[in-house]
């Protein structure tokens, strides 16, 4: 594992490569360019302020497109990485079949080029924050953990799922279906409050609420970017993120990161064989 | 060749053997994997083939070996070992030294980036750093001849375009160790020769050269050692010019250079051959490739009186006459022919540049001929190609590759020699009388 990492390191260059390559080629050939990646999250925003406050107006949410571009945004990214990550193997089978290099780069460039999106898009975010008259407070020297830990758990799922497409090709069509569920499922265009604390489910008493935090750690992600940028539904101010936030979702993310990479390096040696 | 060179083998690969499991139903989709599992079948295990049997050989620092051997003998497998790409089942294959793979030019390229771009991108994919490209970028660039065009996308390059800008990249590694798999095969003539060229000018700075070929010529003029595989099995390891003569026997004794069948052509309008004394084997596949704005309609050989025959006397006058059609006028033609003999070996060749003529202009229709007062081959079988291109050979009009085979005839030596070939000359005895002095006249004249 320490001889794949210092490889890895050596390789860095062919990862800033790949990086810009994806850059470069996302929007080549489009008139505005990389403005798409502002233009792209307002549009969203636009979207879903209409429907929930004009179409569905029963959210009381304090500033509600700045309290959605905090978990829209964050979300996009981790969904994007996720779905091009499945295909990022067997999509370079040509290259793994002809060139010996780390086939992990493969996933991890993918996702730090949806990262750097994802960063840009967060200049949006910062914009809609200041006109909103929310302040904004030292707690965002948080961000760039939150930012890390979510990266490390994002990079542990694209491990994985790039390498189950190696040996079943149906895994990204069934990543289509999972990722709408998991976008429901994780506290994006509502607040968590909305959830009930407790349901009794089959006789059994469930915390729902603690439940969808523990199982999902994009959940625990997506608070912490609204408690480091938004701050309260209420219209309190923004705040730390919670201690279970820095213990268990990046031991979470950091345990699926490693783990991830474990199953990857596996059976990466066999990829140029199984494509 | 010195001590340290020695002490650091440059590859040394030791009882290795590689399969691969072949799966006839093999599970590629849940549906598959559950219907399996509801049936209460396993997945069925597949026919595992040996690509490779305990397999061992070394090779010094600064060595250049070939390896040769039919098709799915095991040879590119062993090349895909030596570069990692795959990984063996047992056995222990040590590689040391920088290596550069030639497996496919140009392998990592997107189309839609440019030539500047795609060099720096498949530069990092073979572990050049961004510094280093960018010191050797002109050196790049100026080998594949691309000035004009290194900030066009590649979707626009010509293949001969790419595979140029792929072998100036993939060398501009500076490896130690350069593996070749046939890559060279792709390309004009001219590109050939020069990547050939840039490949023994590294050979003799020191770099280990494996190189695998079809064709025995190459492979003989390159490496003083030759690996010969069959079936997966290290057959024989040696000096070049026996483990290719013993490789030649053999698919002489197997048969396999009389009476393979006649490999199957995609282009229907191609001129068969008058007669066809036997089939080229499968490294000489009967192909044709270019634009065919312009064709090579007949090809064949004229006697003295002139008429067309595919069956020669040796030592005769011929003329060998191309006749040409085209679409639009080619303002500077090249025709070209080259003679291979059955199991491969490049024995000559030339074109109307190389002879330093200019041919007009082609319109509509027409015929080319090279004359030969002296049809100088040793009585056997071989295949002629024929090729009509432009000039600077950035434009392939026809290439007729191994299409017309023909024969010479007469017993099996040279009139006056033996071999395939017989050089004209003289020669002379001058007795040194006195003993002591070694006479140079005779040398000198000529």
């Amino acid at each position: 594992m320490r001889a794949a990492v210092r490889e890895l390191w050596a390789y860095r260059e062919l990862v800033r490569e790949l990086v810009v390559r994806d850059l470069k080629l996302r929007y080549k050939s489009s008139i505005l360019g990389f403005i798409w990646s502002l233009l792209n999250p307002l549009l969203l925003m636009v979207v879903f302020t209409v429907v929930f406050t004009v179409m569905l107006p029963n959210v009381s949410v304090s500033d509600f497109p700045v309290f959605l571009l905090c978990g829209l945004l964050p979300w996009n990214f981790f969904s994007a990485a996720v779905t091009t990550s499945v295909n990022s193997v067997v999509g370079h089978g040509h290259l793994i079949k002809k060139v010996y290099f780390p086939r992990e780069i493969l996933p991890i460039s993918n996702v730090l080029a949806n990262g750097v999106n994802f960063a840009l898009s967060l200049l949006v975010l910062l914009g809609a924050v200041l006109l909103s008259g929310r302040p904004i407070l030292w707690v965002i020297v948080y961000l760039p953990a939150v930012i890390l830990v979510q990266t490390l758990f994002t990079m542990g799922v694209a491990f994985v799922l790039s390498t189950v497409n190696v040996y079943y090709r149906d895994t990204s069509i069934i990543m289509d279906v999972l990722m709408q569920a998991w976008f429901f499922v994780t506290p994006v265009f509502y607040p968590i409050e909305l959830l009930p604390e407790w349901k009794q489910l089959l006789g059994v008493e469930l915390p729902v609420r603690r439940l969808v935090y523990i199982l999902n750690p994009m959940a625990s992600i997506v608070a912490s970017y609204r408690s480091v940028l938004y701050g309260e539904v209420d219209g309190g101010p923004p705040g730390a993120p919670g201690w279970d936030f820095i213990t268990r979702t990046a031991l979470t993310a950091l345990a699926v990161c490693v783990a991830g990479y474990a199953v990857f390096r596996r059976h990466s040696d066999r990829f140029a064989e199984e494509l | 060749m010195n001590s340290i060179t020695r002490r650091h083998p440059g590859i040394s690969v030791d009882n290795v053997s590689k399969s691969f499991v072949l799966h006839p139903e093999r599970a590629r989709s849940f549906q598959t994997l559950f219907l399996n599992a509801v049936r209460g079948q396993r997945a069925r295990r597949g026919d595992v083939l040996w690509a490779l049997r305990d397999v061992s050989f070394r090779i010094s620092a600064g060595e250049a070996v070939g390896l040769i051997g039919l098709n799915g003998s095991g040879k590119s497998t062993c090349l895909k070992l030596l570069a990692r790409i795959i990984p063996a089942s047992t056995g222990k294959v040590a590689v040391s030294g920088r290596l550069s793979a030639l497996l496919e030019l140009g392998a990592g390229f997107h189309p839609e980036l440019t030539g500047r771009e795609n060099i720096f991108l498949y530069g990092a994919v073979l572990g050049v750093s961004r510094r280093d490209l960018t010191a050797r970028f002109d050196e790049i660039v100026d080998f594949a001849e691309l000035e004009r065009f290194v900030d066009v996308p590649v979707k626009f390059y010509s293949s001969g375009m790419y595979v140029r800008l792929g072998f100036a990249t993939a060398i501009s590694v500076q490896p130690e160790i350069l593996l070749i798999d046939e890559v060279l095969a792709v390309g004009d003539q001219g590109f050939q020769d020069k990547c050939l060229n840039r490949i023994r000018a590294m050979q003799a700075e020191g770099v280990t050269i494996v190189f695998v070929s079809h064709d025995l010529g190459a492979v003989q003029g390159l490496c003083e050692r030759s690996l010969w595989f069959d079936q997966g099995r290290l057959q024989s390891d040696g000096p070049s010019a026996s483990v290719i003569g013993d490789y030649v026997q053999a698919l002489h004794d197997r048969g396999l250079l009389a009476a393979a069948p006649v490999a199957p052509t995609d282009s229907p309008d191609l001129p068969a051959p008058e007669i066809a004394p036997s089939a080229p084997p499968e490294q000489l596949v009967r192909r044709r490739h270019g634009s065919l704005v312009a064709r090579i309609v007949h090809a064949t050989f004229r006697d003295a009186v002139g008429l067309s025959t595919s069956c020669l006397e040796a030592r005769a006058s011929y003329t060998l006459a191309l006749e040409y059609e085209t679409d639009e006028e080619i303002p500077e033609p090249v025709f070209g022919f080259a003679v291979h003999t059955m199991s491969g070996l490049h024995i000559t060749g030339t074109n109307s540049a190389l002879c330093g003529q200019t041919l007009v202009p082609l319109r509509d229709r027409g015929l080319v001929t090279f004359t030969m007062p002296d049809l100088n081959l040793a009585p056997g079988e071989y295949v002629l190609s024929v090729a009509l291109h432009s000039v600077d050979e950035q434009q392939a009009y026809d290439y007729q590759d191994h299409a017309y085979p023909f024969t010479i005839k007469g017993s099996r030596s040279l009139a006056r020699g033996e071999g395939l070939a017989f050089i004209p000359g003289q020669w002379q005895h001058r007795p040194d009388s006195d003993g002591g002095r070694v006479s140079r006249g005779a040398g000198a004249s000529r």
